[in-house]
């Protein structure tokens, strides 16, 4: 059995075969759909994100574990697991285990963000292909480890956001496709772009993912690890608000719903302003300063790149009367809905886009543009790698891998420092540090809790 | 008198059969035991959002740092097991980050100008406060704000206070002070 597994990994992954001798490759005997063939996939954590499409239920790979300090959430897993109909599937004790089975080729990495820098280098580590939830991860110091590791492990990386290649934008009800078309081929000016995310333009920022103030210490439950659940994490008392469905609230692991959003939100943001290899030189902040643990509300946020285009993130809504996206020329990009004088619908949608108006866009003088009519004249973008089975057996990287994702995790990070200095500051996007402000890097680049730190950055 | 106590026994029985026995688990993930807001409720309170507003603008935090005692009058508004008032952890963490703009504050720290008065008073009196605190949960509290802006100098005390603590709370977050203020 172990050298047929051997020999499935070495067909998927086109390596050379280990040892002197090679059965036949299963394919041959079983046939392409044989069970060895497929690639396998373990879940590392079992809340509830490892629930939806992309984790538990996904027909790519086969599911062969996981695991989770929650002792309910294991049982809830290996139960939910079965009914979907993968079988009896293996709970590992914990994912060092799970890291260390060489029957797992691809892990989806479904923890609290505190956990996904230190996961996804000691995936990368054990050889291991990685499906990393979003945030990429809560710091740009991970971020930056993390897409150094795994590109220097030779590994397959994606991230859980999608909407840089499909599904509709949230409140601009189309793909970002056409989007991307309109700006990179010049309908927006020479000059730069601004443009605003809030409620105004479809996009929620979910204050509602916030710490309690006064968070007391409980007994920690029997069936629950917590000192495993912590991690990196500074090590505080159980109190169950910190995790499961709430955990976002606090900046020890998370940062609301910018937490929560921003990535699925500005990535592919970065990817119609075709900003994918660099990152915002200013960073500035209008809101109340923060408490120390729990994730509070903003006002206004701005990410300013060198060539003056200007992401806002608009919390309080006081921009909500502003396009999307505005040209140096005039021109403006809305939601179609909101020219038409509809409601907007800013929340998850799986509606045919095809059904949908496109997204509107008024030239200078304020006039109605046919869109449908320029988008038929403008090329297509670059074709996106869109299929992360086929990255795993081809090693092409795909779309969103962890050079992009560090650049649109990175956007998130600088908005957290700013939000939790409650000021802004200016940002070297190549030497990748805060310039000239050292308390502005200590929220850039944190220290990780005990072991996890060495596990983080050895080699 | 038999027929009361009697009853009285049936009743107390009644009561300890009805009601189901509430386990520590039993909490619902919105509730806890202190029914505290969370900070973008507190914050989205107009009355509150001008009191933190006025709290932490510039000349206020000034005066915190002024002098040592005006610092440590502040730090002792922290208290244990999380239950500082709201308004006052803002604060803390505001005066925090204000005493790091101050000028002098540098990422080479070892060829910066000396360190300003604001963030030498501040991290003193957070340093007093957490080596003298009687409950782990404040030293913890104040190890995690020199976490953002103690001086490599400071390391030492950090660690001191972490070799003499059993607080698994203090330990942590001093360990990773002083791997911060190390590097």
């Amino acid at each position: 059995m172990k050298v047929l597994k051997h020999s499935r990994r070495s067909f998927l992954k086109g390596a050379a075969s280990i040892g002197a001798f090679n059965l036949l490759p299963a394919n041959v005997l079983w046939g392409a759909t044989a069970p060895s063939n497929q690639i396998t996939r373990a879940l590392i954590g079992y809340g509830s994100i490892a629930r939806s499409h992309n984790h538990l239920p996904f027909k790519g790979s086969r599911l062969v574990g996981l695991c989770d300090p929650d002792q309910l959430h294991v049982a809830e897993g290996l139960t939910e697991a079965e009914k979907a109909g993968w079988g009896k599937i293996k709970a590992y004790k914990d994912f060092v285990e799970l890291l260390a089975d060489p029957g797992v080729d691809v892990v989806h990495i479904c923890t609290p963000p505190h956990w996904h820098g230190v996961q996804s280098v000691m995936a990368a580590r054990a050889g291991k292909d990685i499906w990393c939830e979003k945030p990429m991860t809560r710091t740009v110091g991970e971020g930056k480890r993390v897409m150094e590791y795994v590109k220097a492990k030779g590994r397959m990386f994606r991230l859980n956001t999608w909407f840089r290649f499909e599904g509709g934008f949230y409140g601009m009800g189309t793909t970002v496709k056409p989007i991307r078309q309109v700006v990179e081929n010049g309908l927006f000016g020479k000059g730069p772009i601004k443009c605003v995310f809030g409620a105004g333009q479809g996009f929620s920022w979910k204050f509602y993912w916030s710490g309690k103030v006064n968070l007391q210490p409980e007994i920690c439950p029997k069936h629950f690890d917590w000192d495993m659940w912590l991690g990196p994490a500074p090590w505080k008392p159980y109190n169950k608000h910190r995790t499961h469905g709430t955990f976002r609230g606090y900046w020890d692991y998370d940062a609301g719903g910018l937490g929560d959003m921003a990535q699925h939100y500005l990535d592919p943001l970065q990817y119609l302003l075709c900003k994918d290899e660099t990152s915002p030189v200013k960073i500035d902040y209008v809101g109340p300063k923060q408490h120390p643990e729990a994730v509070g509300r903003f006002d206004r946020i701005t990410l300013t790149y060198a060539d003056g285009t200007e992401v806002i993130l608009d919390g309080d809504e006081s921009l909500k009367n502003e396009p999307f996206l505005r040209g140096s020329n005039g021109v403006t990009l809305w939601p179609a809905n909101k020219l038409e004088g509809k409601e907007i619908n800013g929340g998850w949608t799986n509606t045919d886009v095809a059904k949908r108006q496109y997204f509107g866009m008024l030239d200078a003088n304020g006039n109605r543009m046919d869109v449908p009519a320029i988008l038929k004249e403008l090329p297509d973008p670059a074709p996106q790698q869109t299929d992360f089975m086929d990255s795993v057996r081809t090693r092409k990287q795909f779309a969103l891998n962890e050079e992009n994702g560090f650049r649109s995790s990175t956007m998130f990070n600088l908005a957290i420092a700013a939000e939790r200095l409650g000021r802004g500051f200016e940002f070297d996007p190549d030497a990748l540090v805060a310039k000239n402000d050292e308390a502005a890097n200590r929220f850039l680049y944190q220290e990780l809790r005990g072991k996890w730190s060495d596990e983080m950055f050895r080699d | 008198m038999k027929i009361k106590a009697f009853l009285s026994v049936i009743l107390a029985a009644s009561v300890a059969v009805a009601a189901p026995k509430k386990d520590v688990y039993d909490i619902r993930p919105d509730e806890n035991i202190s029914g505290a807001p969370t900070a973008a409720e507190w914050q989205g309170v107009k009355a509150n959002a001008d009191k933190l507003a006025a709290a932490t603008a510039d000349d206020k935090l000034a005066q915190y740092v002024a002098t040592s005692e005006a610092a440590e009058a502040l730090l002792s508004k922290v208290r244990g097991a999380y239950l500082t008032d709201t308004l006052d952890a803002h604060v803390i963490a505001a005066v925090t980050q204000y005493v790091m703009v101050k000028k002098g504050a540098s990422w080479w720290m070892f060829w910066a100008p000396e360190v300003p008065a604001e963030r030498s008073i501040w991290t003193a009196a957070l340093l007093k406060t957490a080596e003298n605190a009687k409950d782990a949960y404040i030293t913890e509290f104040c190890i995690d704000q020199l976490r953002w802006c103690a001086t490599p100098c400071q390391a030492k005390a950090i660690g001191a206070i972490a070799k003499k603590s059993n607080d698994k709370g203090v330990k942590s977050i001093a360990e990773m002070a002083v791997k911060e203020l190390t590097k």
